[in-house]
């Protein structure tokens, strides 16, 4: 080492070998970790997944993969998109499916599909529909016999065609046009078709 | 849900064009040009190759050792994604050493100096071990604390040092590789080993009795 100038990083001589203690040190650093061997499968396959998801297009198993899956993964996506927007817009106070006969078709009474959309009030409507999700959702899960064919049936029972659309619609919509799909929903209207 | 209203397509993986040649023979430029290729099965090989070297090397490197798989799966998403660009001049496992040690040091390594993960001073990596001292540790429980003591006592390097020492005394590269794949002098490599073994033997030989029992 250059000692003239302690600050010059360049080592002219080669390294001193090595003495007992640190012969003794580096072994052990270098020793093989078999919890390294024993976790080394899961890991492998972790990543393997997750470079299969993130490159389709570059791997065989991930052009098969959106070829055949990616449909299916639309599919459950669009319903459970459906069911969710379904579920918010008719979390209205006064629609206590508790107080209901449990029937997909008394769980969601629908608007009228030519009711005007209003405006005028949009503060005097406040859902909950956290509490609404859940009790919907276990109440349609009830009267079905598997929780894919509840979710087709919740959107078949419940959801007309302009309706669909317009929650499709909402669903890429920025959040605050949430005020706007529900201010119709007036509390007294939804009563009155339970 | 159907798209088409039929059954759900049953994938044939025997139909799945095969590798010709199998993956455990190719070297490391072979196996690089067939995961930018797009073979899986050589995506598979390269990571059960090297996984247990880059985590070993991380879990000396990275301060935070709780990161150390989480950078590890990082590293080889990375070197698969970019595998066309690996450079048969050096070794595979070198080339991920690189890419892991970029990742650790993103990870927000550069900014711990002199501390271990537990706040201990050097001269008080082994306390730990004084807790129980007339239990007699099985041998596999002493070569982890072994392991773990040596890493922390790495904590207390620069982060070149670290980076060096695993590379050179952990993982057996070559000095010249080192300098090459971390695009530095050769003689500064040299130094910053003479000066982490240096710095390495202060804090350990202390505790020499409880390191090598």
């Amino acid at each position: 080492m250059n000692e003239s100038n302690p600050h010059n990083h360049e080592f002219d001589s080669e390294l001193e070998p090595l003495d007992a203690f640190e012969a003794e040190w580096t072994r052990k650093l270098a020793e093989h970790d078999p919890e390294l061997t024993r976790t080394g499968p899961a890991f492998t396959q972790r990543v393997l997944e997750q470079h299969t998801t993130a490159h389709p297009l570059g791997t065989i198993a991930g052009r098969i993969t959106q070829r055949v899956a990616m449909p299916y993964a639309a599919a459950a996506g669009l319903a459970s998109a459906a069911v969710l927007g379904w579920v918010v817009l008719t979390a209205a106070p006064g629609n206590d499916t508790a107080t209901q006969p449990d029937s997909l078709a008394n769980i969601a009474p629908q608007p009228p599909i030519d009711e005007p959309v209003s405006n005028t009030n949009p503060t005097a409507y406040a859902p909950t529909p956290k509490v609404k999700l859940g009790q919907l959702i276990a109440n349609a899960q009830r009267t079905a016999t598997t929780p894919a064919t509840s979710l087709t049936a919740v959107v078949r029972e419940t959801a007309d065609p302009p309706r669909f659309r317009d929650l499709l619609d909402w669903m890429d919509s920025p959040v605050p046009d949430l005020k706007e799909l529900l201010a119709p929903l007036e509390p007294s209207n939804a009563q009155s078709r339970a | 849900m159907q798209p088409n209203g039929d059954s759900p397509v049953a994938l044939d993986v025997t139909a799945l064009p095969a590798s010709a040649d199998p993956v455990q023979g190719c070297d490391d430029a072979q196996l690089a040009t067939r995961v930018a290729a797009g073979d899986q099965t050589a995506a598979e090989e390269l990571v059960r190759r090297n996984q247990a070297s880059v985590r070993r090397f991380l879990q000396s490197v990275c301060y935070d050792r709780q990161a150390v798989d989480d950078l590890a799966q990082e590293t080889f998403l990375r070197a698969l994604k970019h595998a066309g660009r690996f450079d048969p001049k050096y070794p595979m496992r070198g080339w991920l050493f690189t890419i892991a040690r970029r990742l650790s040091i993103n990870h927000g390594d550069k900014q711990r100096r002199r501390k271990t993960e537990t706040g201990l001073e050097p001269n008080q990596l082994s306390d730990q071990t004084q807790h129980e001292p007339e239990r007699q540790l099985e041998t596999q429980e002493q070569q982890e604390l072994t392991r773990t003591m040596i890493d922390k006592a790495m904590q207390h390097l620069s982060e070149p040092q670290r980076v060096m020492i695993a590379m050179h005394y952990q993982q057996g590269l070559a000095l010249d590789e080192i300098a090459g794949l971390m695009d530095t002098p050769l003689g500064t490599v040299k130094s910053h080993l003479h000066r982490g073994r240096k710095r390495m033997k202060e804090i350990l030989e202390p505790q020499s009795q409880r390191l090598m029992p």
